[in-house]
């Protein structure tokens, strides 16, 4: 075991003083990671939070100025940064130059309107999009909406009410309209309109969080690179003269090949427990309970570790090595959702792509962001160990055969 | 006392039953305490011999006693006692000097102080100490064939092989290997070295064996060797041609006055009973073909001599 643990520790010394390893391994998943959640849009938590919205109220009465408020309910500015502008026309400008996700004006006569004064008008209030922003501009629609049916539901309910009176004779037609407004208004003072959110789930919201995914999805797909490059040492050993020399030490070849497969998986594992801290030191990415990620990691490793070693066995020189580990890497993130999310893929390609260690390492982590303990990913971690343990025994088998023709 | 090494019918088949067999059932032993080598051209099967006997390949028939113990059955009794300098530099570029060292004596079972003190020492005897924290891959080829061969001593084996160690080195450095192969054998290693270098096998060797085509064609000390070519002389023409056309060869070994004929390294190489009487004959056939001699070389029978007159061929083909 002492010379397994010695060739592993050199093969780990090695590749972590290579400058390769470092850029391409380690600081590339990471630069990746950042990059895509700037061109995504941040989410820590995955809700919507400070959308910037513009409102330009140009009513006189005191409609326009209810339905102002109503942005400005606690529970709206969790989720709106809500500002008054000035005119339509500097609101919708700020639209325009990403300044604003939404703009909502409120026309001049919108108190009038409602209040039936224009004889069957009706009030348009006019919402003003950034399309480049369809979550928040959705959210700013669908809170309005919510709002103005509000308004619309009380004064259906006082306008019933005092038809109702009217009819039993507890109010003279010409006074229940001026009974009705007095009544909403006095609604609207105490009760300002609001818009209530309830999370019916129980759960937090899982509005897509980039930089989240991203983060879990770069880190498996630069480890598979990472394991076949360990790999591929196997043979870069072989044509320089230095695994016919570990041979020839007083060694059994069951030692030599187990010191460059546990070198293998160190290398791997170095690489995922670097970027899991880095990920989650610079971006604050939340990978889940840390016994979950503990395990998951490993497990991946393992895996990957297996497909990296069986390459290694298959092929004849380290070049064919590169080839094959870089095709196979493509191949398992397009088709695991390393690149987009899983979830979009259709059901026979996510079944299909189970034979990456990919696909059982994503929906796992994802779990684990979401909030599942170990026990919860245990399935995706038995997957990935298996699929290790199989991939290990035909390396193996290949390998020694192979030593024998050194 | 018995051999040290003791070798009975080794052989060497790849891909059996068809394939190519390398070293075809040789038998010999090695004292303890001499320098032991192994000469023959390229390709001849030394460097499968030396891998069958330090436990890299398993033969195909056959077996070698090292020190008491099968290379078939004990290949671990035995690692633990030989040391290999291979033929390639076998060292990580990535490591130190002395971290390569520290490995390797730690793959031999090295630990400690004693870890330490002899890859000291061997960084002292193979003139690199001041360079013991540089990468070995800025080291030239010479000093990298140095840590080579230091690699293969920390352990301090009663048996050392060496295969090749000079090839594509400076002259210094080769100076430098060939005065510490015998400084070790001065202190009492056997020692196991294969070269195509006829030079190298007469300085260093105690006895030499003749390797081509996987048999061992000739085995003794130099003196029963060349005794083994008689009264010949050896003609070396240096040639300004880097090439001659095969039927110059032919005519030449039809002429009465010569008995071998081969071409190598610009020089026809000639095995002649008289000198003296062959180099007209010989001159008169070359130059009637239209070849420029540039020199030619009266020598007594050697080691190339004696290849040609066994084989027929040059050694170094």
């Amino acid at each position: 075991m002492r010379k397994v643990i010695l060739i592993a520790w050199k093969d780990l010394y090695t590749a972590l003083h290579n400058t390769g390893v470092v850029l391409g391994f380690i600081l590339t998943p990471l630069v990746l990671t950042l990059v895509t959640g700037f061109a995504f849009g941040r989410s820590g938590t995955g809700e919507l939070h400070a959308v910037p919205v513009l409102v330009v109220n140009q009513d006189e009465g005191t409609l326009g100025r209810a339905l102002v408020d109503a942005f400005h309910t606690p529970e709206m500015a969790e989720v709106f940064a809500v500002q008054e502008a000035r005119d339509p026309e500097s609101a919708r400008a700020a639209v325009e130059a990403g300044d604003a996700v939404a703009a909502i004006v409120i026309p001049a006569d919108f108190t009038a309107l409602l209040e039936n004064e224009r004889g069957g008008e009706e009030a348009t209030v006019v919402l003003y999009t950034d399309p480049t922003h369809p979550i928040g501009a959705s959210a700013v629609e669908e809170a309005l909406s919510a709002v103005l049916g509000e308004m619309a539901t009380r004064r259906v309910a006082v306008e019933v009410l005092v038809q109702q009176l009217a009819a039993r004779g507890c109010a003279r037609p010409p006074e229940s309209v001026t009974l009705a407004r007095k009544a909403v208004r006095h609604l609207d003072a105490v009760h300002p309109l609001e818009v209530r959110v309830e999370d019916v789930s129980g759960r937090k919201a899982t509005a897509f969080d980039w930089r989240g995914y991203m983060a879990p999805s770069m880190a498996v797909f630069f480890l598979l690179f990472t394991v076949a490059a360990a790999a591929r040492t196997i043979l870069s050993e072989q044509e320089l003269g230095t695994l016919a020399r570990l041979l020839v030490t007083p060694s059994t070849p069951v030692q030599v090949l187990g010191g460059k497969m546990l070198g293998t998986f160190l290398v791997g594992l170095s690489q995922m427990t670097i970027l899991v801290l880095a990920d989650g030191l610079l971006f604050h990415i939340r990978w889940g309970t840390p016994t979950g990620v503990a395990l998951l990691v490993i497990a991946v490793t393992a895996a990957a570790s297996g497909w990296g070693l069986l390459i290694a066995a298959l092929a004849r020189t380290s070049a064919q090595v590169s080839a094959g580990s870089t095709a196979l890497a493509l191949i398992f993130s397009a088709a695991a959702g390393n690149f987009f999310p899983r979830w979009a893929l259709p059901g026979w390609l996510r079944t299909v792509s189970l034979i990456s260690p990919n696909a059982w390492a994503l929906d796992g982590f994802r779990a684990l962001a979401e909030g599942a303990s170990v026990l919860d990913v245990g399935d995706e971690a038995l997957a990935l160990f298996v699929m290790a343990a199989v991939l290990l025994v035909i390396a193996v088998a290949l390998f020694r055969r192979r030593m024998q023709e050194i | 006392m018995p051999p040290i090494i003791e070798v009975r019918a080794l052989t060497k088949q790849y891909n059996p039953p068809s394939g190519t067999v390398a070293v075809k059932g040789i038998s010999f032993q090695v004292e303890e305490g001499e320098i032991f080598s192994f000469l023959g051209p390229n390709g001849a099967g030394k460097t499968t011999t030396i891998a069958m006997l330090s436990g890299l390949l398993r033969p195909t028939a056959g077996d070698a006693l090292i020190a008491g113990h099968s290379v078939v059955r004990e290949p671990l009794a035995v690692k633990r006692i030989i040391g290999v300098v291979p033929q390639e530099v076998a060292l990580y570029d990535e490591l130190s000097a002395r971290q390569n060292l520290l490995f390797w004596g730690r793959m031999y079972g090295l630990s400690g102080k004693t870890l330490r003190t002899s890859v000291e020492e061997m960084l002292d005897l193979v003139g690199l100490a001041e360079r013991a924290k540089e990468r070995v891959g800025t080291f030239s080829g010479g000093m990298k064939r140095r840590l080579n061969f230091a690699a293969g001593l920390l352990h301090k084996p009663r048996i050392l092989f060496l295969d090749e160690p000079t090839v594509g080195i400076d002259p210094q450095s080769r100076r430098r290997i060939l005065d510490l192969v015998k400084e070790l054998n001065r202190r009492g290693t056997t020692i196991i070295y294969t070269t195509h270098y006829m030079e190298e096998a007469e300085e260093l060797s105690h006895r030499i064996a003749i390797i081509d085509h996987g048999e061992l064609i000739a085995l003794g000390t130099l003196a029963e060797l060349t005794r083994m070519v008689g009264e010949t002389d050896t003609l070396r023409l240096h040639l300004a041609e880097e090439f001659v056309d095969a039927s110059l060869l032919d005519v030449l070994r039809a002429a009465p006055t010569v008995l071998q004929a081969s071409f190598s390294d610009r020089q026809i190489i000639l095995e002649v009973p008289d000198a003296a009487t062959a180099l007209p004959d010989v001159m008169r056939i070359v130059t009637e073909q239209g070849v420029r001699v540039r020199r030619v070389d009266i020598e007594e029978p050697n080691l190339e001599t004696l290849f040609l007159h066994l084989t027929g061929r040059a050694l170094r083909d």
